[in-house]
């Protein structure tokens, strides 16, 4: 209960006297920004499943650069269109449902990351590790640079397509008519979502960039209606996971890039309960009322 | 609706009790006072306060059964961190999850101490080359080849690059699979060979003084004890396994982490279950076929998985030789206090004796 009776030491005091704090905080936010906006047409078109598939293809852009020696935030945005690109490939060229391809797409970059790594006989590849939960305990000048840019070429694509987003979203045929060309759109949106995971697996991981990418996006859309208020929201709750997150790292001794995806969840969570006890107290009074 | 309320109501109240339960108990913190040194590992740990005897508050920021090669550090961690007087760690690649942050701390003037910079390239590393004798030579009269070996330090780093091809040329006794699982650049697990933590020591000393304020006289004095109880461990080792016939001397393990304790006791690794060290690899079926085969014709009564690991993998090949047997050894933390595997010197001879009890 310390963060009730004492709330300047539990919430203040830890980013105000340590660096590391803030460092971290700054990167979570940063993430949060580009994971939200992006998120929102995630969670609005029910794309979560490649949201997800995608967090994962990376690994095999991963290992190659790590085997080769060379970046491997750029082996990950590879592999990441390498796998959007095969997706929306087969999707358009055979019968199949788009979660089919998906799924044999994310097995397969899944399989091709575990079967580079073991080739890798003798070497020293646990490094691997680190983009499955990601560091934000080790974040340096760097890390918020790439994170910053990731927010900003977010935040500033979603600003731009936001028409063309919004009317392939909620209606197909009609973007077409308009000239709107709802398949270049949606692959444009697939590249944002490229750079957003891409930016973030360093520092939460290419496991947890997935939460962030869907819980608060799901939380704000059972908050509020209209799409630009969904991103605020989500912005919002997603900064707020971060900072509880965080916190509780810091005061409890928990892993730190799993309890901010836990926080985020269990917001969600909270939410939904929240709504549905609302609702059924209403029922009840509207019901006594009638009676 | 009210089953959904319920349901998840349930969960936050685990999840709440958990976080109570996890507030109550600060990890590895030791009760004596003094400048705080932190270690990654137990190992270090015990090592650090062995050679500062009490005079420094020693922490270990992976707790004890944990993995140190996929931990990952807490922001409490990081605050504790920040907060020592000196950090001392593996080094050599070990920390894995660890290593990014540990990096941080140390660029913003973190005093750190790496292990595996201070041990000599005839120990640390895959030059096997001059010290090395073959597995079948019975002795143990190397040590005096280690002394003089001291000074090779600094031709052992320019050289690393050119190792993989001469390490087929060293190891020309060896069988030719020996290539595929002798870890050379990749075992970091160095401190199985007493020797390498006995050339660190004088190191380690002399960093608790400079950097944690310890007195140099006392800490010389833990030091010299603590180097004659190695020693003495050592000892025992090599007795013990002089007791064990030189073909019996065999080993197949759950993963990279035997090499040193083999090249010091003369022991052939004959084998790994896990063919590299990494967490996401699996060993192939041909691969488990391969090592099955060899067990078999070897005749190889034990086989040896590690305490922090699952024993899965092990436990699955034993299945596929009749009568043999696994036993689980300690590698990269210490036992729970009161085993006798709770120091670094009482883990290195459980180890060994383990070892020779299982292949005897």
């Amino acid at each position: 209960m310390e963060f009730l009776t004492s709330p300047i030491d539990w919430w203040i005091e830890p980013f105000r006297d340590n660096d590391f704090m803030m460092n971290a905080l700054i990167a979570g936010l940063l993430t949060v920004v580009a994971t939200s906006v992006v998120g929102t047409w995630v969670v609005l078109r029910g794309m979560s499943f490649l949201g997800d598939a995608v967090a994962h293809g990376i690994l095999p852009g991963v290992a190659i650069a790590f085997v080769v020696g060379v970046n491997t935030s750029l082996g990950a945005f590879v592999a990441a269109i390498a796998m959007v690109g095969g997706i929306s490939l087969i999707k358009n060229h055979s019968p199949l449902p788009e979660d089919t391809s998906i799924g044999v797409f994310f097995v397969g970059f899944l399989a091709l990351a575990v079967v580079i790594m073991s080739s890798q006989s003798g070497s020293y590849s646990g490094d691997l590790n680190r983009f499955l939960f990601g560091s934000i305990t080790a974040i340096d000048d760097a890390d918020l640079v790439r994170q910053a840019l990731a927010a900003a070429v977010s935040v500033a694509g979603v600003v731009v397509f936001y028409r063309a987003f919004l009317v392939m979203t909620f209606d197909e045929t009609q973007a077409r008519l308009l000239g709107l060309r709802p398949r270049l759109a949606h692959l444009l949106l697939l590249v944002l979502l490229a750079v957003a995971i891409v930016a973030s697996f360093e520092t939460v991981g290419n496991v947890l960039v997935f939460a962030f990418l869907v819980a608060p996006p799901a939380t704000a859309t059972l908050l509020v209606r209209r799409v630009p208020a969904i991103m605020a929201t989500a912005v919002g709750v997603g900064a707020l996971a971060v900072v509880v997150g965080l916190l509780i790292s810091f005061h409890h001794d928990t892993a730190a890039g799993a309890t901010m995806a836990l926080a985020a969840v269990v917001m969600f969570l909270v939410t939904l309960v929240g709504q549905a006890a609302v609702k059924a107290a209403t029922t009840r009074r509207s019901i006594s009322m009638a009676h | 609706m009210n089953k959904l309320i319920l349901g998840v109501t349930g969960l936050l109240v685990v999840l709440a009790s958990c976080g109570s339960d996890n507030s109550d108990q600060v990890a590895g913190v030791s009760q004596s006072s003094g400048p705080l040194v932190i270690a990654t590992t137990t190992i270090w740990a015990d090592v650090v306060e062995q050679v500062s005897c009490g005079q420094a508050n020693v922490e270990s920021i992976v707790p004890a059964g944990s993995d140190p090669h996929s931990f990952e550090p807490s922001l409490q961690d990081r605050g504790r961190l920040e907060e020592a007087t000196l950090i001392i760690r593996t080094g050599a690649g070990l920390e894995e999850a660890l290593g990014d942050t540990l990096d941080v701390v140390a660029d913003n003037g973190s005093p750190t101490f790496a292990v595996s910079d201070h041990i000599g390239a005839d120990l640390l590393g895959d030059d096997f080359g001059d010290g090395h004798q073959g597995h079948d030579d019975d002795g143990h009269e190397e040590e005096e080849g280690h002394e003089d070996e001291e000074g090779h330090d600094d031709d052992g780093h320019e050289d690393e690059g050119g190792h993989e091809g001469e390490e087929g040329d060293s190891h020309d006794g060896h069988k030719d699979d020996h290539d595929d699982h002798a870890h050379a650049d990749g075992d970091p697990h160095f401190w199985l060979n007493p020797l390498a933590v006995i050339e660190a020591l004088p190191h380690i000393a002399e960093a608790l003084v400079e950097h944690s304020g310890l007195d140099k006289e006392a800490t010389d004095e833990c030091l010299e004890r603590y180097r004659g109880e190695l020693e003495a461990v050592d000892g025992q080792i090599i007795e013990l396994v002089q007791g064990l016939p030189v073909e019996k001397r065999k080993l197949v393990t759950s993963h990279d982490a035997f090499s040193y304790f083999a090249e010091r006791y003369k022991f052939d690794v004959v084998g790994t279950v896990i063919p590299t060290a990494s967490t996401l690899a699996q060993p192939s079926a041909g691969h488990l076929d391969e090592l099955a085969d060899t067990i078999g014709e070897e005749q190889i009564s034990t086989i040896f998985a590690e305490s922090q690991h699952s024993t899965d993998d092990v436990d699955a090949l034993a299945e596929r030789v009749p009568g043999v047997e696994v036993v689980v050894l300690s590698v990269g933390t210490l036992g729970p206090p009161g085993t006798d595997a709770d120091s670094y010197a009482g883990l290195l001879l459980n180890n060994a004796e383990l070892i020779v009890e299982g292949l005897r």
